[in-house]
């Protein structure tokens, strides 16, 4: 039996993705774990692994082809095994999917679904959070018969599942994305849509206006989620410009230590993110998101602070999870691992889904200030500044100084004004009070 | 009987009704007469008023109808027993004392071409066409070889061979049937006819209704007969019926109708030919026949609802020693003969008894058989 | 392939078989003279002659036993009820006669009979006029039951209909008279009776529709797809026997069932579904299956009530996004 390899969910908010390269030739061997292509996703360039020994019988899609989740790539079987039922079957598919309405259109619409994904850091923005299987005081696990089933055949341990379904039944979906699965439920194939926008060829007479650039699965995921964000998320500003000094001198202090000792630096943005996560902990209100389909606003008990990382591609959020309980020199050297991912492009899903605050920091650019788009479904996000040599008047005279502002944008469904100035108020006097940082 | 009259009487109603004339219609106004009558009359077939020679029977096939009645008498006393060894089971309606109908019908039949229908108390007739009695006793017993494959039981005898087309369970249920069946007759222009059998009880039914009105407004081959034997269940005619004179019933319809003396089986034979022979000609009609049975309405029924005394009276009008007398009467046949015919229906039934211990009870598998004549069809098991 | 509305496929295909066989005919109440009720059988009577497109007192069990007297007696009737809410008067014939003399003789009688007509509601008509009768035949091993959508069905399943040895219970829609569709007229052709039709694949959630309901059905899948979700829909056609294998097969695929369904709640066709789907795809189950019906009332004569008593597309829809788990 020839074997299908269709295109998996690599990302909770991937609908589609493309094969940017192939890694296996038609005709080779293959085992169960190679991997034969490199897709890029919304988030990341990952590697397709087969589940299946075979000979890779056909390359169905070239490189540079979009596929939506569950599209035919490649099929697997013995050597000269006829295939044709096979490309039938998704050919019938895709003709079905195409006659079904105008591609483009249908695509917007898809954009504009009220339960569109979550992208960005992909926290599950559109879907329940997990709640546990077992209800407070009720011994039995609610599960779908499937997802029984599909634990069953895994060798999941139920009572160890999140449900996600109503009262928290556990179904297809918790149990596929613990194994993995290609799919998670509902699929939700891409409509049918052109090509990717490779460049027309032109008649040779007019000169091009124009380079036409395609849209890539990352800049569609950010384009519409920030989209999102901005037009539903009621913004509003809040700024301190905290005196930095302090700040420099602790930094300074701490790099010699690390230095001394062989680790890596702390960078102004690590303090940052350590300073965010404590004052997180201490108001919750602003560590938590609206849910408004869910009828609810969550409060997080874990404090998962992303940063935003500026890549050729786009932007990025690698997430240190559990940053209030983590000392700086743990956060200054997962930030710098993940960033490094993120350029490399080998983000996986763990690294960026799940934040519940975030920080960008355009410092680095001179920018003095400026103000972020809040990553859904986080409340606030804090856009930092670069540090300023201003003068200050200190005990009546002119003297330097040194200042960085911070502009937290909250989402006012949530946060409202004095919320976030008594967030604001707490980071400010944990960046100039460096020592409590370490406390 | 009362309404037993003279052997010859106006066979057809003759009306004399006063209606609204066509010319009246074309008028275009609603008409009503000043007085409107209606006068009809029946014919009536009276017991002991019929010779055979006249009916142009010989004396041996008078001694076939005493075969036949007598065989449907033993049958039943028998399944009677067997009912009481729990042999049988479920209702179990007797025919006994009414055999003149169902054989003075049968003998009027061109059996193969024609056909017949009757309710639930079918054993009768059934074996009057030559139902095969091992066969009738067998379905009694709820065995593989019964005429119905033992799926039908007492209420429910079939033979498409014979044109019985089925003992039915519901009153009435059956007479749009039986309609239905001289419909495809007069459609298929092969010249059959269809008896409609049905009992007193089944007047009240609005099948019966619609069937007599149907069949007359289609002018189809049937001949509709209430086997009148004086009780629905227990509750006897004039207490179910504001009018108990069951032939005027086919005055509404349109229909020739005649009242028989059902313990003669001669008055029977002779009322049957002639209705048929008008079906025959695409006239639907009506007989009631009036009868009597001598057991319960079914096993379990003791008959409080009557007398000894009447039952005494009408057992001195058994069809069957009226037809014994008639021949010995005329000196057709002696007891030698008689005695003669008795053992060989005795033998008949004892072999049928036999026959239907021995047959085995029906696979399990059958039961998804003859629910449709699709093979393959889908049951939810 | 011409495109006709329901009333004339329905017309083509009787008058396709009566010309065919001899030994079918047609009767009913205003099924000859008066050209049909709903024009379903016009022209029928000047086509065949009076010999076999017969007009009937108001007598349904009458002419409902008189269609199966005939039939055992080897003719192919079509017995035409006005609307199927009159053939309660003749229910004794149906499932007392029609439905069980073959078991009862043993086989030795068959029964081809075809008892068509519009069912289900029609606009304010109210409780007598508007009952559903897919459920109610469907109870009954010996009949079968059809109920169908479109043109095209109504013409190759009549026809299968007729052809049939056993009686068939051959649900319309008065509503669905004047719908055209492309009819692929052919003699010969047929559509097999049990066998459901797949009018739309989908992965995430299966629609089981008939009659009216197939529509709605359609219109719920519609709106699922400009969300992105797909919807697989399928018209059983045929009620019982019923094409389970197609919705088991779906269901095991999509996981999730929803099925609409005009008649009342109580014992429907709706509920049948669901249970075999507990019953056989238990293990393939993300979901409860869900059923869309009429309310669980007799059908009311105020507009704004009966049209809430139908199955609501939105209800519907709504069901399919609760099962997909999705908001």
């Amino acid at each position: 039996m020839a074997i299908p390899v269709e295109m998996p969910k690599m990302s909770d908010t991937m609908e589609e993705g493309v094969l940017v390269a192939w890694l296996a030739e038609e005709g080779d061997a293959v085992s169960a774990g190679d991997v034969i292509a490199q897709v890029e996703t919304d988030k990341a360039t990952m590697d397709l692994e087969v589940y299946d020994d075979g000979v890779l019988l056909k390359r169905v899609i070239e490189e540079g082809d979009a596929v939506p989740i569950g599209g035919l790539i490649a099929v697997l079987g013995k050597e000269g095994e006829d295939i044709s039922d096979i490309l039938a079957k998704y050919q019938a598919g895709t003709a079905e999917a195409a006659a079904s309405g105008d591609g483009a259109e249908a695509e917007a619409e898809a954009a504009d679904a009220p339960a569109a994904p979550a992208g960005g850091d992909g926290a599950p923005a559109a879907r329940p959070e997990p709640v546990p299987a077992t209800a407070e005081g009720e011994g039995r696990i609610k599960a779908s018969p499937l997802a029984r089933r599909l634990a069953g055949e895994h060798g999941i341990d139920l009572a160890a599942v999140s449900g996600s379904g109503p009262e928290g039944r556990i179904i297809k979906r918790d149990i596929e994305a613990l194994i993995g699965a290609p799919k998670a439920a509902p699929a939700r194939p891409e409509p049918a849509r052109p090509e990717p926008a490779r460049p027309e060829p032109r008649p040779a007479e007019a000169e091009p206006l124009y380079e036409a650039v395609p849209i890539s699965q990352m800049r569609k995921t950010i384009a519409r989620r920030l989209a999102e964000s901005k037009f539903t998320a009621p913004h509003f500003y809040l700024q301190v410009d905290v005196n930095v000094e302090p700040l420099v001198a602790f930094r300074r202090q701490l790099n010699e230590l690390a230095e001394a000792q062989g680790r890596a630096k702390v960078s102004f943005n690590d303090l940052i993110t350590k300073a965010c996560a404590l004052a997180l902990r201490q108001h919750p209100q602003v560590n938590a998101s609206y849910l408004e389909k869910e009828g609810e606003i969550r409060q997080y008990k874990a404090v998962h602070v992303a940063v935003a990382v500026a890549i050729d591609e786009g932007l990025v959020t690698p997430v240190i999870r559990h940053a209030d309980q983590k000392g700086l020199a743990q956060i200054a050297e997962e930030t710098r691992a993940l960033a490094e991912k993120a350029r490399d492009r080998k983000l996986q899903p763990e690294d960026y889904t799940g934040s519940t605050f975030t920080t960008s920091n355009l410092g680095m650019f001179g920018i003095e200030e400026f103000t972020a788009i809040i990553n859904p479904p986080n409340a606030c996000i804090l856009a930092i500044g670069a540090i300023r040599d201003v003068p200050v008047v200190r005990d009546g005279e002119v003297v330097p100084g040194k200042r960085m502002k911070l502009t937290l944008s909250c989402d006012h469904r949530i946060v409202d004004g004095a919320v976030g100035a008594r967030f604001l108020a707490t980071l400010q006097q944990y960046l100039e009070e460096p020592m409590n940082l370490l406390l | 009987m009362a309404s037993e009259t003279q052997k010859k009487s106006t066979r057809q109603r003759s009306p004399k009704s006063t209606r609204a004339s066509a010319e009246e219609k074309r008028n275009g106004q609603v008409a009503v007469p000043e007085v409107t009558t209606y006068e009809v009359s029946f014919a009536t077939y009276a017991a002991d008023a019929y010779g055979h020679e006249e009916l142009g029977l010989t004396p041996e096939q008078l001694l076939e109808m005493y075969e036949n009645m007598m065989l449907q008498r033993r049958f039943e006393e028998r399944a009677a027993q067997m009912y009481g060894k729990q042999k049988i089971a479920g209702f179990l309606h007797l025919y006994i004392g009414q055999e003149a109908v169902s054989t003075g019908a049968a003998f009027a039949l061109n059996i193969g071409q024609d056909s017949v229908i009757t309710a639930y108390r079918d054993h009768g007739i059934g074996l009057a066409l030559g139902m095969s009695p091992n066969a009738c006793m067998a379905e009694l017993f709820g065995k593989i070889d019964g005429c119905s494959r033992g799926k039908g039981g007492s209420m429910h005898y079939f033979s498409k061979e014979l044109g019985m087309f089925g003992g039915h369970g519901i009153v009435g249920g059956h007479i749009p049937v039986g309609t239905g069946i001289a419909f495809a007759h007069k459609y298929k222009g092969d010249g059959g006819v269809c008896l409609t059998f049905f009992g007193d009880g089944a007047v009240g039914q609005g099948s019966w209704h619609e069937a007599a009105n149907l069949a007359s407004l289609y002018k189809l081959p049937v001949v509709f007969i209430i086997e009148n034997n004086q009780y629905a269940m227990g509750t006897a005619t004039h207490r179910a019926f504001a009018e108990p004179d069951f032939y005027k019933q086919a005055v509404p319809y349109n229909l020739p109708a005649a009242v028989v003396n059902g313990m003669d089986v001669l008055a029977v034979y002779k009322a049957m030919k002639d209705h048929v022979a008008l079906a025959r000609d695409n006239q639907p009609s009506l007989l009631e026949v009036r009868t009597y049975r001598y057991r319960g309405h079914s096993m379990s029924d003791p008959a409080k609802y009557r007398t000894k005394e009447e039952l005494e009276q009408k057992k001195n009008d058994d069809p069957i020693l009226r037809l014994k007398g008639y021949l010995l009467k005329h000196g057709l046949a002696d007891n030698e003969r008689f005695d003669a015919i008795d053992e060989r229906v005795k033998q008949i039934v004892m072999e049928s008894v036999e026959f239907a211990e021995n047959s085995p009870l029906p696979p399990l598998e059958t039961i998804y058989e003859d629910v449709y004549v699709q093979k393959d069809y889908p049951f939810i098991s | 392939m011409p495109e006709m509305q329901l009333r004339e496929a329905i017309r083509a295909a009787m008058t396709e078989e009566m010309e065919r066989d001899e030994t079918i005919f047609l009767m009913g109440e205003e099924v000859a003279e008066y050209n049909g009720a709903y024009k379903v059988s016009e022209g029928m009577l000047d086509k065949f002659g009076p010999k076999r497109v017969i007009d009937t007192p108001i007598s349904e069990n009458g002419f409902a036993g008189l269609g199966i007297g005939a039939a055992m007696n080897g003719l192919r009737p079509i017995i035409e009820f006005m609307t199927f809410n009159f053939s309660f008067v003749a229910i004794d014939q149906i499932i007392n006669n029609a439905a069980k003399i073959r078991y009862m003789s043993g086989g030795q009688f068959k029964i081809p009979i075809v008892f068509r007509g519009p069912n289900g509601a029609a606009g304010q008509l109210a409780a007598t006029h508007s009952t559903s009768v897919e459920s109610i035949y469907a109870i009954f091993p010996g009949l079968k039951v059809i109920s169908i959508s479109n043109p095209d069905d109504a013409y190759g399943l009549l026809k299968s209909a007729i052809r049939d040895d056993d009686p068939v219970i051959f649900l319309e829609s008065e509503l669905m008279y004047g719908m055209k569709g492309h009819v692929d007229l052919d003699p010969e052709r047929t559509i097999p009776i049990g066998k459901a039709r797949i009018a739309r694949e989908g992965e995430d959630v299966t629609i089981i529709g008939h009659n009216k309901s197939y529509w709605v059905a359609m219109e719920v899948a519609d709106r699922l797809a400009h969300e992105g979700y797909s919807a697989e829909v399928i018209d059983p056609r045929t009620i019982r026997p019923l094409d389970f294998d197609t919705i088991l097969a779906s269901v095991k695929k999509t996981n999730r069932c929803v099925v609409i369904d005009e008649s009342n709640p109580y014992a429907s066709i709706a509920s049948e579904i669901g249970f075999r789907l507990q019953e056989q795809a238990f293990d393939y189950l993300d979901a409860p299956v869900m059923r869309i019906t009429a309310k669980d009332v007799p059908a009311p004569y105020a507009k704004n009530l009966i049209e809430y008593y139908m199955p609501q597309a939105d209800d519907a829809y709504e069901a399919c996004k609760k099962v997909m788990y999705v908001n």
